[in-house]
């Protein structure tokens, strides 16, 4: 597949914390897969190329990716985010960029 | 970006010059219902509120005409889930889009009762741009709460 054919990704870094606290990281994959396929649906998630690519449970920041015209819906869709599992969470979005290194 | 709140807490988040309580405003109307939506739209820069998001064609005209806005509330998401968030986006959008053929104002914030429900810059933009506002009207939209929301006290 040539460069231009494949989907223009932008990488979004965040901050998650689960009750004040950041969640062990398969507690952490589940909040984040769980809330983006309630929004944007097996269709939706299928277009957006979205992929937790990092996460750090000691500090609770990690980096999602997502297609470069959807990064918007992606940003709300994050700040959505207000309760899981009747725990109190917030997936709070910090930077967005172009490449992982610079996000 | 000035934000509107309903809460008595301190706190912000970046990106935002200010947090106003809503009672603190004197233009702040919030309308039950879309009968007293019409009533409310008729003062001088007035910032309506209607947690339905329904209102008469000749409420957005009353806006245009004395410099009001139309408040969009980021809690008004928060506090719903699933099919009956996806309902209320879907008449912020409607709502959006009279004020857009109207032209009368808009401003988005998060109206929060707690902090937890405290929203940064970039997460209002976002829900902007979910509305459908273009770069424009994002620009439009942050001066109008800025313009709006600054005069706290002058009614």
């Amino acid at each position: 597949m040539k460069p231009s054919e494949r989907f223009k990704k932008r990488y979004v870094s965040f901050a998650l914390s689960a009750d004040g606290a950041a969640p062990a990281y398969s507690e952490a994959k589940s909040i984040v897969h769980e809330h983006f396929l309630s929004m944007f649906g097996e269709f939706g998630i299928s277009s957006l190329a979205f992929k937790l690519i990092k996460y750090d449970q000691k500090t609770g920041k990690g980096m999602l990716r997502c297609e470069r015209s959807r990064l918007e819906e992606a940003v709300f869709c994050m700040a959505c985010l207000s309760e899981w599992n009747g725990k109190k969470c917030r997936l709070e979005p910090l930077s967005a960029g172009g490449s992982v290194k610079r996000t | 970006m000035i934000d509107i709140v309903r809460g008595g807490f301190a706190g912000r988040l970046s990106g935002l010059s200010e947090v106003v309580q809503a009672s603190a405003l004197k233009n702040f109307r919030q309308a039950a219902d879309a009968a007293s939506a019409k009533s409310a739209a008729r003062g001088k820069d007035v910032l309506l509120y209607s947690p339905g998001y329904e209102f008469d064609d000749g409420v957005f005209s009353d806006l245009a005409k004395s410099g009001g806005a139309v408040v969009f509330s980021f809690s008004d998401l928060l506090a719903e889930k699933g099919f009956r968030r996806a309902i209320t986006l879907s008449k912020m959008r409607l709502a959006f889009s009279s004020c857009r053929k109207k032209g009368c104002g808009f401003v988005v914030c998060t109206l929060a009762d707690d902090e937890g429900l405290l929203r940064n810059r970039r997460e209002l933009v976002s829900l902007m741009s979910v509305l459908g506002m273009n770069e424009r009207e994002k620009k439009f939209c942050e001066s109008a709460i800025d313009r709006l929301a600054g005069r706290k006290g002058k009614g």
